[in-house]
Order: structure tokens, then sequence, then C-alpha cells
């Protein structure tokens, strides 16, 4: 019998620690790459962000109404002068967020502006990601209308004209710019480059309406 | 006959002349199907619908990136890791059928052009050397 005891033993150790799991308890979870490490998991996540090396927004933006109805990031104005129909039309089974597709359907060019809601944690996700490289492709821009904004690819397909643009308007709050060429554009023009530019015009209408 | 030409019978005998005739819809001629097109277009639409699809599924599926395990203990960090792995699969797979349809798409555009004598990437190239204006801003 004693051969058994250490195995005894283990399994009593490991029961008491699969059943310590189970017991729910209060507390945001930090993540597991963040630069901060040591400090403790179940300590607010409010209060430490940015992380990661993400750049703290000096002045943040009031996006709740845009949260609501992301359909109103771009005017109809906006959207059309983008060769896009006037109005878009919200996002189905989103995840993370809420958001809102233009689509030509003759052009094939396509923007979705996709408001993080579900994930409160501003930019700081998108450099821990990339420190973790889980990015095919990240490359930190020149602010967009005074707010930081970064490239961030998981597949890089700039070459098909596809490219997505993240802009930290608070600490707590991102929005992402999801931009497809349509087909007389792919590899003439730079996918990113108009995805930042569509970011700050939604930025523009959204300084607006705060 | 030689083997491209046997080939080329081979093809012809199976689309069954999809491309050559117009027909009604929904005629089916020696086990093949044949398309009028309209058909055709509505196919390619379809392709193109179902690449685009899964291209919004792949854009979720990178966000997933931003979810990380929620403590450093090795539970967490295990089933983070086994969900990450899943996740790629899911984002290869993804990303394999999106590439599929465009292909798809790509194909059927092709034998339309081909049947209307049209050549649809010509076009498309003619169209990208036109004036920076006159094409669509996005």
């Amino acid at each position: 019998m004693h051969p058994r005891r250490p195995l005894f033993l283990a399994s009593l150790l490991s029961l008491a620690l699969t059943s310590g799991c189970t017991i729910p308890s209060k507390g945001d979870p930090l993540p597991a790459g963040s630069s901060d490490a040591t400090a403790p998991h179940t300590s607010s996540t409010a209060a430490e962000l940015p992380y990661a090396g993400a750049p703290k927004v000096s002045d943040p933006l009031d996006t709740s109404t845009y949260e609501k109805d992301p359909c109103k990031s771009l005017t109809a104005d906006q959207a059309e002068y983008l060769t896009l129909p006037r109005t878009g039309r919200p996002t189905e089974n989103e995840v993370l967020g809420v958001g809102c597709d233009w689509r030509n359907e003759q052009t094939r060019g396509d923007v979705q502006i996709v408001f993080l809601v579900d994930d409160p944690r501003g930019l700081s996700p998108e450099y821990d990601a990339d420190k973790r490289g889980e990015w095919e492709y990240f490359e930190e821009l020149p602010n967009i209308e005074g707010y930081p904004a970064v490239i961030r690819l998981g597949t890089d397909d700039r070459d098909i004209g596809h490219c997505t643009v993240v802009v930290g308007v608070s600490d707590d709050m991102a929005f992402e710019t999801i931009l497809r060429l349509s087909k007389a554009n792919v590899g003439q023009k730079d996918p990113c480059d108009k995805a930042s530019e569509v970011a700050g015009m939604a930025l523009k209408t959204m300084k607006e309406g705060a | 006959m030689s083997n491209g030409q046997a080939h080329h019978a081979n093809i012809q005998t199976q689309l069954g002349g999809m491309f050559t005739t117009h027909t009604t819809d929904g005629t089916i001629t020696g086990g093949t199907f044949t398309y009028n097109e309209s058909d055709m277009r509505t196919i390619i639409n379809n392709w193109r619908e179902l690449a685009d699809s899964y291209d919004n599924s792949l854009d979720r599926a990178h966000r997933l990136a931003r979810i990380e395990p929620p403590a450093e203990d090795f539970a967490s960090r295990a089933h983070a890791a086994a969900a990450n792995r899943s996740g790629d699969s899911y984002k290869h797979y993804v990303e394999h059928n999106r590439d599929y349809c465009s292909q798809q798409a790509d194909l059927c555009q092709k034998a339309l052009d081909h049947y209307l004598g049209i050549e649809q990437n010509n076009t498309i190239e003619i169209s990208k050397t036109a004036p920076d204006g006159s094409r669509p801003r996005i």
C-alpha cells in the first residue's frame, strides 16, 4: 500500500487545486502576457491601463453615442464621398463589440467600424498581442485626429486590399476600422492609408457629436 | 488526337455545353448542369458573398487574440494554450475557405467572360489605369 501513498497525496493535492479553480471570486482577469506580470490578478484593470506599451490617451473622447449606434460614425455625406452607400447596416454576430458595415455591392469596396465595447481595455490588448507575436503585421501609426492608432493584421492581406486600423479613443475604449478596397483599387491604393483616412473621418464625426 | 485535345474534349463533355448554349433555367443535359448568363452572375455573386462572409469571420477571429488567460496558474495557461491552438485551426480553416470561394468566383467569372467574349480582368486592369478621380475612393 505504501507505494500508492504519494499517488494518493498527489490526487488530493490535484483535487484541492482543481476545486480551488471552481470557487468564484470577484475581480477582473489580467492578461498573462502583460508587461506587469507581477501585479495581482484580482485587482481592477481600470487603474492599470494602459499597459504593454500602449500610449496613454491624453484627451479621452466620449463615444458612448456611437457605441450604441455605430452607423452614426460616418455621416451620409462622408459615406457617399467614399463611394459607399449613404447608410450603413449594423453587423450581426459581432465579437467583443458592436459594428456597422458600409458596403458597395458594385465596386465591392467595404468599410466596417466596430467598437470593442465588450473588451474595455482600449489599445492595450493590441500591443500585448503584438508582444506575444499574434499579429502577422503590426505598425504604430502617427496619431489620427489626436488619438493613438495602430495597424494590426492577423493575416497580412494588404496585397488583396484589406487593412484594419485600431484607434484608441480612451484608455479603455478602441474602435476598429476594417477596410476592403474595391476591385479597381486593389494594387493601386494602399488599403491602410485609406483605412486611416476613414478612421480620421469617423473621429471628426465623433468629435463633433461628443 | 493529342493529349491536349483529348483533355479539352473531356472538359467539354463534362461541362456539357455549360457556357456555349443559352438554355432555360434549370435544364439538365446528360447529367450536367447548364446555366444562362443570369444564372452565372448569380453564382459568381454567391461565391463572392460567401468569400466576404468568411472574411468577416476572419476579422472576428483575429479579434479573439485580445483574449488572454485569466491567471498564471497551470490550468489557466494550459486552457489558454489549447484554446489558442483551436483558434489558430479555426482561422486557417476560415482563411482557406475564403480563398477557395474567391477562387471559385474568379473561375466562374473567367468562364462567363469567355462565353461573353469579354476579358473581365482586362476591363479591371484598364479601369486601374484610369485617372484617380474616376475610380472609387476606396
